[in-house]
């Protein structure tokens, strides 16, 4: 005779394992995992690309072993370190970026930058910004009012200049478009398709 | 419209300056037939032609596909589609079209140039 609450049990006779109806009814329900909502990533070593969680702040590329900083970052002071972020990097109006590269998706400038500086998708100046080295990346963005002077030349993808861009040579692989407030003085510039519009002051070689 | 100077014109091609007093079209018909000197222009034209010498536009001026200068287009408003060797300077817009081919020197208020389009010189906006 087994309890009124037994669950399982095995017949004395035959040894036939069976359970209860009471352990029919109260099975396990399979517990439905939420799912991780992912993003790709794309390795700034090698260039391959995984796919990461949405809320990873580092992962560790598979193919060549590069840890990457997924999150995003904010200088207001001085750094002097070199950085490479999968993420946003700002450079706030008081900050400093010291170091000899800095690396990151997206980049907003409203402060002062000394080495050389690389966004994959888009540099956006903000500030009066001097940079001793040059910049390359997706898209140069200069806001009206804001100014990018180097001694070195730059290369983008594209260009809107709002504000004045003034370096030694820019090269755009795509459109470049000079707003009515924007100034370009370069000694050189190249891109396939170009829009100066009326009240931009442009001096350079073609 | 006026032509100041210059002008070989074999007998069986002509020039000829079509539409009403403000908006011209210079054809300059025949194989081969080139104009030296200046083309002073007083209204809107479109160049269709090989002049050997500049193009003073007072309005807008187009070179059209066809055509080609060796000097210098001058005008309000300065549109290319076809080549200009000597540079193009405007007091207004300046647009270089995807078959457009311009050297030396683009000066104007605003400027266009379209992807295909060939510049090589001194660009000067504003």
């Amino acid at each position: 005779m087994e309890s009124e609450n037994f669950i399982s049990t095995v017949c004395r006779g035959c040894g036939h394992y069976f359970k209860s109806e009471r352990a029919k009814e109260t099975g396990r329900k399979k517990v439905r995992r939420a799912l991780v909502q992912k993003r790709e990533l794309t390795c700034a070593e090698c260039g391959s690309v995984q796919e990461v969680a949405a809320e990873a702040l580092s992962s560790t590329c598979l193919d060549c072993g590069r840890h990457l900083e997924l999150g995003h970052r904010e200088i207001s002071g001085e750094f002097l370190g070199n950085l490479s972020l999968e993420g946003d990097l700002k450079i706030g109006p008081k900050g400093n970026f010291g170091g000899s590269r800095a690396r990151a998706v997206r980049i907003v400038v409203q402060g002062r930058a000394s080495g050389f500086l690389e966004a994959a998708e888009c540099l956006r100046v903000e500030g009066k910004v001097k940079l001793r080295a040059g910049a390359s990346g997706g898209k140069l963005e200069i806001q009206a009012g804001a100014a990018l002077e180097t001694g070195e030349p730059v290369q983008f993808a594209s260009g809107e200049i709002e504000g004045e861009l003034r370096c030694p040579e820019a090269r755009f692989t795509g459109p470049l478009r000079v707003g009515p407030q924007g100034v370009l003085m370069a000694e050189k510039v190249s891109f396939t398709e170009l829009t100066v519009e009326e009240g931009a002051r442009v001096r350079s070689v073609v | 419209m006026g032509i100041e100077r210059g002008g070989r014109f074999p007998q069986n091609h002509s020039v000829q300056a079509s539409g009403n007093p403000e908006n011209l079209e210079v054809a300059l018909k025949g194989g081969g037939l080139q104009i030296w000197g200046e083309i002073k222009l007083r209204a809107d034209a479109v160049l269709r032609g090989t002049v050997r010498g500049s193009v003073d536009g007072a309005e807008k001026v187009i070179v059209a596909k066809e055509a080609v200068v060796s000097g210098t287009v001058r005008g309000s408003d300065v549109r290319v589609e076809g080549e200009v060797a000597g540079g193009v300077t405007a007091s207004g817009r300046v647009w270089i079209g995807a078959q457009g081919k311009v050297r030396v020197r683009v000066s104007g208020k605003a400027v266009r140039i379209e992807p295909g389009a060939e510049f090589q010189g001194q660009l000067e906006v504003g």
